[in-house]
């Protein structure tokens, strides 16, 4: 979002987080309003028909949830399946729809999905992650082919591991990534992604859509 | 929330693939036969189902026996 904000971009942040959103917010310059906040549990259909009666007509969005339950597959039940699958491409998909069928999307806007390396390469315990997430780059492409007319473009972002709260959150992951050699450019950031993010955004990727741009620090180009 | 103990090695035992009766209270998972991150995401997710509770990483990594995950365990379990 400081991105966006950076670019000149006037931000409308989403989640059910309501504390953690207005703290974002919150670190803007005051007087520049340029970061405003809906409060919705994305999740319900009432959180997203209110999102898509509250929202403003956007120039561009970017869907980035995810939930990194990681269970290995010998152990991926019906429930566990679906939660994981709920908690991360129902939660980027049905908001984009909502909006769209409420026609908040404008014409030559761009949607920016965040998906993950997990979605093509093969990392234990991330069949449901990564599955939801390969699922957002088929889903991205053929978004690209149903509003090409308008102009609207579709792309996926696909980070590997970055370092947040959530990679914290996976067993020995955390605090390895700090000597992981497949990072042939060492350890990445939120920024790192943000800004590539902020590129598919904007007019500078106005021939670009229907593609995935992996930001992972040449992981999945490495052989080490 | 206490646990039973014997059953929660018993749960450790089939989450880890391991023979019935084969992992103790004073078991070092770490040193288990082919123990290995998906080992420890299987027993991670069979705990939360189990007892509702969500080990993070720093947890497992301040402990070396199964005794010691089922005190973790107890200490957060929901059901």
């Amino acid at each position: 979002m400081d991105a966006a904000v950076g670019a000149g971009a006037t931000v409308l942040a989403t989640g059910r987080d309501g504390i953690r959103l207005q703290a974002v917010a919150a670190r803007q310059l005051p007087g520049r309003v340029r970061v405003q906040t809906i409060i919705a549990d994305l999740s319900q259909d009432e959180g997203r028909a209110r999102l898509a009666e509250e929202c403003p007509i956007l120039d561009g969005i970017v869907l980035a949830a995810g939930r990194l339950d990681l269970r290995p597959i010998r152990m991926l039940d019906r429930d566990a399946l679906h939660r994981s699958m709920s908690g991360t491409l129902d939660i980027m998909l049905l908001p984009l729809q909502a909006l769209m069928s409420a026609r908040k999307i404008a014409d030559s806007g761009s949607v920016v999905w965040v998906g993950s390396v997990a979605g093509s390469i093969g990392a234990a315990g991330h069949g449901a992650y990564g599955g939801a997430k390969a699922a957002v780059e088929a889903i991205s492409r053929t978004l690209a082919v149903e509003v090409c007319a308008r102009g609207i473009r579709s792309n996926v972002v696909c980070p590997a591991e970055v370092d947040t709260p959530m990679l914290r959150s996976v067993p020995e992951r955390g605090s390895a990534l700090q000597h992981d050699r497949r990072y042939l450019l060492g350890p990445g950031r939120p920024a790192d992604v943000a800004a590539s993010i902020v590129f598919l955004l904007s007019d500078a990727a106005r021939w670009i859509t229907g593609t995935t741009l992996c930001v992972d620090g040449g992981f999945t180009a490495s052989r080490r | 929330m206490s646990i039973d103990v014997s059953e929660f090695c018993v749960m450790f035992a089939e989450a880890a693939e391991q023979p019935d009766g084969s992992i103790t209270v004073a078991t070092i998972f770490r040193e288990i036969d082919g123990w290995d991150s998906v080992t420890l995401l299987g027993v991670l997710a069979a705990i939360d189902d189990r007892y509702g509770a969500s080990l993070s990483a720093s947890d497992i990594e301040s402990v070396s026996s199964v005794g010691e995950v089922a005190e973790l365990v107890s200490t957060r379990a929901s059901r």
